[in-house]
């Protein structure tokens, strides 16, 4: 039976990301696969509003007063309930928020798998510094689609 | 009384030896971070400003203090965010969260261990986690010109209350 994944990471990889579960969508449908999927639903937000810092984002008041249930929503109504939890760390970034889902899927118990190897975080793209303690956490780097989908059937 | 976990930044690390202590006299069964083999002189650094050693030696802590919290948790504790100073650039009103005790944050609050605060963070998923409405979760929501390195004032006034509860 093929295993459940839910996806974590920055919404500045929104596009990235995006490609990364069509890929895998597309290689599991070839081999008659239907694989559970949730990502983190970056959809409906302004145009490159994903590619905001954080603290610039927080300027907008819907999205403000959306973070408390998407936190939630992640966490209980899909991390918890997979099996695997796919940290999609490009250029080894990981926000606040990813960490903390990293965390909480390590506290769960789940198997996690990352994109990179580093684990970067601070001000994205030039303030990163290395937090090898995330690393940690995390049990293989994973680093395509395909490489993923073998491991999920 | 309930069980104590502690999640804190080693930058506080001196503050919160002397926190342990203080509490270990009241004979509070309290589990901090270990930050037994972090230098006082590296922890107060801004973490890109530490050695890479000094974070390879983190690697563990990380994961034997998510053990720590499940364990009290299972013993029906707390954990306290002991964050009792903002950093330059921060709010005043704020406290400073590390990126990995926001981690810890988030694992508590899956394991179903309540959260609580010595001072707010501007983090917006923190807050959520922390609750935003139940404001006696902050130390200084409910005593606005107390100091939380007061730790009298932190103990009989607010976290005793948490702890007999």
């Amino acid at each position: 039976m093929a295993k459940s994944v839910t996806f974590c990471s920055s919404q500045r990889f929104k596009t990235q990301l995006d490609f990364f579960i069509h890929s895998i969508d597309i290689l599991a449908s070839r081999k008659g696969f239907k694989l559970v999927v949730f990502d983190p639903e970056f959809r409906n937000r302004p145009d490159n509003f994903h590619l905001l810092s954080e603290k610039d984002r927080m300027n907008n008041e819907v999205y403000r007063s959306e973070v408390a249930g998407r936190v939630y929503d992640h966490l209980f109504r899909k991390v918890r309930v997979t099996d695997v939890t796919f940290i999609f760390n490009k250029d080894g970034y990981l926000g606040a928020n990813t960490i903390g889902e990293l965390f909480a899927a390590a506290a769960w118990g789940k198997i996690i798998y990352a994109l990179e190897d580093k684990t970067l975080m601070g001000q994205y793209p030039d303030g990163l510094y290395l937090e090898p303690s995330a690393r940690k956490l995390i049990h293989e780097v994973v680093a395509t689609p395909c490489e993923l989908l073998k491991r999920l059937l | 009384m309930r069980p104590l976990v502690i999640c804190c930044s080693q930058r506080f690390k001196s503050e919160l030896d002397e926190f342990v202590h203080f509490l270990e006299k009241r004979r509070v069964l309290v589990l901090p971070p270990n930050f037994k083999y972090i230098r006082r002189r590296i922890a107060k650094r801004l973490p890109h400003r530490r050695p890479k050693a000094s974070g390879t030696k983190a690697e563990g802590l990380v994961l034997s203090h998510l053990k720590r919290i499940a364990q009290v948790g299972k013993m029906g504790g707390i954990c306290l965010v002991f964050n009792p100073r903002s950093l330059n650039g921060q709010r005043k009103e704020n406290g400073y969260i590390g990126k990995n005790t926001g981690g810890e944050i988030f694992g508590s609050a899956v394991l179903d261990v309540t959260v609580i605060m010595l001072k707010p963070n501007e983090e917006e998923s923190y807050m959520a986690l922390v609750s935003e409405t139940d404001r006696k979760r902050i130390f200084t929501f409910q005593h606005p010109k107390g100091n939380p390195l007061d730790f009298d004032l932190v103990w009989e006034n607010w976290l005793k209350g948490w702890l007999d509860g």
